[in-house]
C-alpha cells in the first residue's frame, strides 16, 4: 500500500523524520519497499533552483524535429536558453523551471546540458518529472499572474513523502492509514489521535426504513451489512486537499461522493459503496447469491456472467454490485444523483478471493475484503463517510440505519507467560515492558500468575489468537535488533557419505583433467526427450511436471544432464568457443509410485572439438568414442572402480556404433560415446562431440568395501603363457577374458588381450586375439603341471563357451 | 522462528521444542565472493566464465 506521510501524521504525532520512521517500520515488520518524494524536495538550494519562468520565444531546434529552443525569463538579468521537448510548450506561457543545481524528487542533481548541439541552462518541468503524476502529456502550464523568478516551491502543493509498504498477509488492519497510525503508535509510543466518528446532524426527512428495505439471504458470506440514506446530495468535484491525498495514495479523483468512499477506505481499510437510490428497484437491497449465469454489466462496461458461488448486492430485480468487488453501471452515483444509499459491509474473505480469482477482477476494495474485515469496522467508516458527505456534498443524513449483523463471539483472553516470552525470544523482556507494548497495540492487559492475561482489540482478533502470536508482537516491538547475536552451540557429528565422497572425488578429478564444471537448470523443456531421439515408448519419457511452469522451456524436471550440457555447448560454440570440455554432477528426477521422485545423481561430461592445451609441439586431437570411454574409465578408477568399456549398447542419443557401456563388478556404471548426428542437429551443436555419463549410485555400489591386501608375488616366480585364439567377431574381448579368468581359478593372477588381428589367414567373421595369462601362487613355486593345468582349463572353457579355436 | 503448529503437526511438543528456519542462496554468496555481476552467468556453462575459476 502507498502511505502518504502527511496524511499519517494527521493521526499520529510522531517526531521521527520520514527516513527514521521508514526505518522503524521496516525494523518492526512493516517493510518499506520504496520511498517516493512527490513534488520539489524541500532542501537548501531548491528554493532558488526552482523558479517561475516566462517563455519569451520558442524556436524550432535546428537539428531535431521534436525539440524547441526557448528563451525564458527566470528573473535573472538576461533571459535563459532552454531546450524543451514538450509538445505543448509555446511562447507566452508561465512555466516551472529547474535551474542547474536543482535536486529533483528522485534525488538527481540537474546539470547544464547540451541537446543536439544546443546548450540548455535548465529544464521546463512536467508533473511527472516532479512525481506529482504517473504520466503527463507535457509541461506544467501555470497561472499567468505569477512573477518570473519567484520560487516554484511556494506555488505548487507542498512536497510529500510516500512510503510504499509491503504488508505481511496477517496485517489486514494496516490496509488503512489509521491502522498504520496505530502501528506507529505501538512501535514509537507517539500519541495516537482518536478517529472522529461523530455523525453529522440527522436532518434528512423521515426514517431510513421509509426509503429502502434490507434483506440478507446469505449471512454466511456477509457477516454484517449496514446502509444509510443521504438526501440533497450535490455531486461535484472534490476539494484539492482530498484530490491530492487520493492521488498520493495511488487513486484518481472521480467526484466528491465516489471520492469520499475511496478516501474513507484508504483511511480505515473499510471499503464502502455508494448507490444512486433512485436507480434501485424496490427500493430494496438484497444480499444474496447470484443465479447461475445471471448477468451483470460492471462499471468497465463489460457484461459478466455470475454463478451461484458469487455473492451480489441486488435491488428487487437484479445485481447492483458483485459484493465487495465491483459495481454495476446502472446503480452508480453520477452527476444527476441526489439521493444516495451508502453501504458499509463485511464479507467472507475466502469467498471474496474465490470470486475475485474466478472473474479475474481484483480491486482496491476486494484486496481489503480478502483479508476478512472485522464486523466492528463498518460503523466507524460509515460515520466518517456520512460526515464528509455532509461537509463536502451538502448531504442531509436520514435518521436510522439498516444493520444486519451475525452474532459475534467475543474472543477469549490469551495467557502470556513471562517465561515463555524469555524462552522463545532468548532475551528478558520485563513484564512491565510486555504490558506497555501490548497496551500500545490496543490490548487490555491484566496481571496473572507469572503471566499476563491479554484481551486483543477487535482490529487484531484475526491474527492475534495464540500465546505465540503475542510473543511475536512483544519481540518485534521490543526490537529484534536488541536480541543479542549468539552463535548456537552445535553438537554434531557428521561425515560425508560414501556417495558424497564419490561425487567430490569425481568432480575434483574431472576438474584436474581440465574439464570445466557447469551447473545447468533442473527444469527443462519436455521436448528434450524428442531431441535426445528417445523412442516413443522409452521409459525415460516419464517426467515430473512443474505446476504453474514459468514457460515451456522450464516445464519438467530433467531425466538426464545431457540436454543441459548440449545447450551449454551450443552457447559456447555460438560465442566462438570451438573446443571445450564441460561436466556436471547433479540429480535427475524419475517419477516414483508414491508421487514423489527418485533422484539418482549422475556425472555427465560433454567434450567437443579438440579440447586441451594447444602448444607449439602438438595440437590436441579431436574427440571420438575413445576419448569418452577413456575419460569414463579414468574417472571410475579415481574412485577405486575398475571399469571396462563394452560395446553393444544402443543409447538413442549416441552414435549407433561409436558408443560403449562402462561395466564394473557385473553392473553398468556408465555409458559413453559420440553424440548422435541427429541429436547434435536438434541441439544446434557442431560435431565432433562426445558424451559420457556415469551413474553415481552404481559406482558407489561396486566400490571395493575392504582395503586391498598385499599379495606376495615378488618372492616367487611368476609364469606367463601367451595364447592366440580365433573367436567369432561378435564376441567381445572383455567376455573372452571373463571366461578365461573364471576357468583359470585362483592360480590365474591376470589375463589381458595384447593383440588383435583380422584379415589374411583369419576366416571371415572371426578375429584373432592374443591373450596373455599370468600364473602364480604366493608363498610357493608352482609345478609345470599346475601351470599347464591352468592354461588347459582356460583353453577348454574358451572352446566350449565362446567357440574359440587355438591357433597354432 | 518455527510456528509451534509445525512442531505439533509432526509430533513434537512445542512447549519443549523451538526452532529457527532460515536459508540463503549459495549462488548469491558466490556472486559477492567472486564479484559476479549477473546471476545467469552461473547457469550458462560459458567456458569463458567457467575457465576463470579453474
Amino acid at each position: 500500500v502507498k502511505l502518504p506521510l502527511e496524511w499519517l501524521r494527521e493521526h499520529v504525532a510522531t517526531d521521527l523524520d520520514d527516513a527514521a520512521l521508514a526505518e522503524r517500520l521496516t525494523a518492526t515488520g512493516t517493510a518499506v519497499e520504496r520511498t517516493i518524494t512527490r513534488g520539489i524536495p524541500v532542501i537548501p538550494g531548491n528554493r532558488e533552483a526552482f523558479r517561475i519562468g516566462k517563455v519569451l520565444t520558442a524556436e524550432q531546434h535546428p537539428d531535431a524535429d521534436r525539440l524547441r529552443v526557448l528563451s525564458v525569463d527566470t528573473g535573472d538579468d538576461a533571459p535563459r536558453q532552454i531546450v524543451c521537448g514538450a509538445p505543448n510548450v509555446a511562447a507566452g506561457q508561465t512555466v516551472a523551471v529547474a535551474l542547474p543545481g536543482a535536486v529533483m524528487p528522485g534525488g538527481q542533481k540537474l546539470g547544464k546540458a547540451k541537446l543536439r548541439g544546443v546548450e540548455s541552462l535548465g529544464m521546463v518541468l512536467s508533473e511527472s518529472e516532479l512525481e506529482m503524476a504517473e504520466t503527463s502529456e507535457g509541461i506544467l502550464v501555470l497561472d499567468d499572474h505569477l512573477a518570473a523568478g519567484a520560487s516554484v516551491i511556494d506555488v505548487l502543493p507542498p512536497a510529500g513523502t510516500i512510503l510504499e509498504l509491503e504488508l505481511t498477509p496477517n496485517r489486514g488492519d494496516c490496509q488503512g492509514i489509521y491502522g498504520i497510525a496505530r502501528e506507529v503508535h505501538a512501535i514509537t509510543g507517539a500519541a495516537l489521535h482518536d478517529l472522529d466518528t461523530t455523525l453529522p446532524p440527522e436532518d434528512g426527512a423521515g426514517q431510513v426504513g421509509d426509503y429502502v428495505s434490507l434483506r440478507v439471504d446469505a449471512p454466511d458470506l456477509c457477516p454484517r451489512y449496514m446502509a444509510r440514506v443521504l438526501l440533497d446530495v450535490a455531486v461535484g468535484p472534490s476539494p484539492d486537499w482530498m484530490v491530492r491525498r487520493l492521488e498520493a495514495a495511488g487513486m484518481r479523483s472521480i467526484n466528491n461522493v465516489v471520492d469520499i468512499t475511496n478516501y474513507v477506505m484508504l483511511l480505515t481499510a473499510q471499503p464502502l459503496h455508494a448507490f444512486d437510490l433512485d436507480h434501485l428497484a424496490g427500493p430494496e437491497i438484497v444480499v444474496r447469491r447470484a443465479g447461475e449465469g445471471e448477468p451483470i454489466t460492471t462499471l468497465d462496461g463489460q457484461e459478466r456472467k455470475l454463478t451461484s458461488d458469487h455473492l451480489v448486492i441486488a435491488d428487487a430485480e437484479k445485481p447492483a454490485v458483485i459484493a465487495g468487488i465491483f459495481g454495476a453501471e446502472f446503480a452508480e452515483v453520477s452527476e444527476g444523483t441526489t439521493r444516495v444509499l451508502l453501504e458499509a459491509a463485511t464479507f467472507d474473505g475466502p469467498s471474496i478471493i474465490r470470486t475475485s480469482l474466478g472473474l479475474g477482477l481484483r480491486t482496491e476494495s476486494s484486496a481489503r475484503f480478502e483479508k476478512g474485515q472485522p464486523t466492528e469496522l463498518p460503523p466507524v467508516a460509515m460515520a466518517i463517510a456520512c460526515r464528509l458527505m455532509h461537509e463536502l456534498a451538502g448531504a442531509a443524513l436520514v435518521p436510522g440505519v439498516l444493520d444486519q449483523r451475525a452474532p459475534d463471539h467475543a474472543p477469549a483472553p490469551i495467557t502470556l507467560r513471562h517465561a515463555r516470552v524469555a524462552a522463545i525470544l532468548g532475551v528478558q523482556v520485563s513484564p512491565d515492558e510486555s504490558t506497555q507494548i501490548l497496551q500500545r497495540l490496543g490490548c487490555q492487559v491484566q496481571p496473572g500468575d507469572g503471566a499476563l492475561v491479554v484481551t486483543v482489540p477487535w482490529w487484531r482478533t484475526a491474527d492475534l489468537v495464540r500465546e505465540i502470536d503475542l510473543v511475536e508482537e512483544v519481540g518485534r516491538v521490543h526490537g529484534l535488533d536488541r536480541i543479542p547475536a549468539e552463535l548456537p552451540r552445535v553438537e554434531a557429528h557428521a561425515s560425508l557419505s560414501a556417495q558424497q565422497l564419490v561425487v567430490r572425488r569425481l568432480s575434483r578429478y574431472a576438474a584436474d583433467q581440465g574439464l570445466s564444471e557447469a551447473i545447468t537448470y533442473r527444469f527443462v523443456p519436455e521436448h528434450d526427450a524428442d531431441r535426445l531421439n528417445l523412442p516413443a515408448d522409452d521409459e525415460r519419457r516419464r517426467v515430473i511436471r512443474i505446476s504453474n511452469a514459468l514457460s515451456d522451456e522450464m516445464a519438467v524436471m530433467r531425466r538426464s544432464l545431457v540436454p543441459g550440457l548440449l545447450r551449454a555447448v551450443e552457447h559456447n560454440q555460438a560465442h566462438q568457443q570451438r573446443d571445450g570440455a564441460i561436466f556436471e554432477v547433479g540429480r535427475t528426477y524419475i517419477p516414483a509410485a508414491d508421487g514423489l521422485a527418485d533422484e539418482p545423481e549422475e556425472l555427465t561430461a560433454v567434450l567437443f572439438g579438440a579440447p586441451g592445451p594447444r602448444g607449439w609441439r602438438q595440437a590436441p586431437a579431436e574427440v571420438d568414442v575413445w576419448s569418452a570411454t577413456g575419460l569414463g574409465i579414468a574417472l571410475a578408477a579415481s574412485v577405486g572402480v575398475h571399469a571396462a568399456a563394452v560395446a553393444g549398447v544402443k543409447e538413442p542419443w549416441l552414435h549407433p556404433v561409436r558408443q560403449a557401456r562402462l561395466t564394473a563388478g557385473g553392473i553398468v556404471v556408465g555409458v559413453a560415446g559420440e553424440v548422435h548426428p541427429l541429436v547434435l542437429k536438434a541441439f544446434g551443436v557442431k560435431g565432433p562431440a562426445v558424451a559420457l555419463t556415469l551413474r553415481i549410485p552404481a559406482l558407489v555400489q561396486v566400490q571395493p568395501a575392504e582395503p586391498r591386501r598385499y599379495v606376495d608375488l615378488i618372492s616367487v616366480p611368476v609364469s606367463t603363457r601367451d595364447l592366440a585364439v580365433l573367436v567369432p567377431e561378435t564376441i567381445t574381448a572383455a567376455h573372452v577374458l571373463d571366461v578365461a579368468r573364471e576357468a583359470g581359478g585362483d592360480l590365474l593372477r591376470g589375463a589381458e588381450v595384447f593383440d588383435h588381428y583380422a584379415g589374411d589367414q583369419v576366416p571371415d567373421g572371426k578375429v584373432s586375439l592374443a591373450v596373455r595369462l599370468t600364473i602364480a601362487e604366493p608363498g610357493r613355486t608352482l609345478t609345470d603341471d599346475e601351470i599347464e593345468g591352468v592354461t588347459e582349463r582356460a583353453i577348454a572353457a574358451l572352446r566350449d563357451q565362446v567357440g574359440a579355436e587355438l591357433r597354432s | 522462528m518455527v510456528d509451534p503448529n509445525v512442531f505439533a503437526n509432526v509430533g513434537y511438543d512445542p512447549e519443549r521444542w523451538t526452532g529457527f528456519a532460515f536459508g540463503f542462496g549459495l549462488d548469491r554468496i558466490a556472486m559477492i565472493r567472486h564479484a559476479i555481476s549477473d546471476i545467469r552467468l552461473l547457469y550458462e556453462g560459458d567456458l569463458r566464465f567457467l575457465g576463470q575459476f579453474s
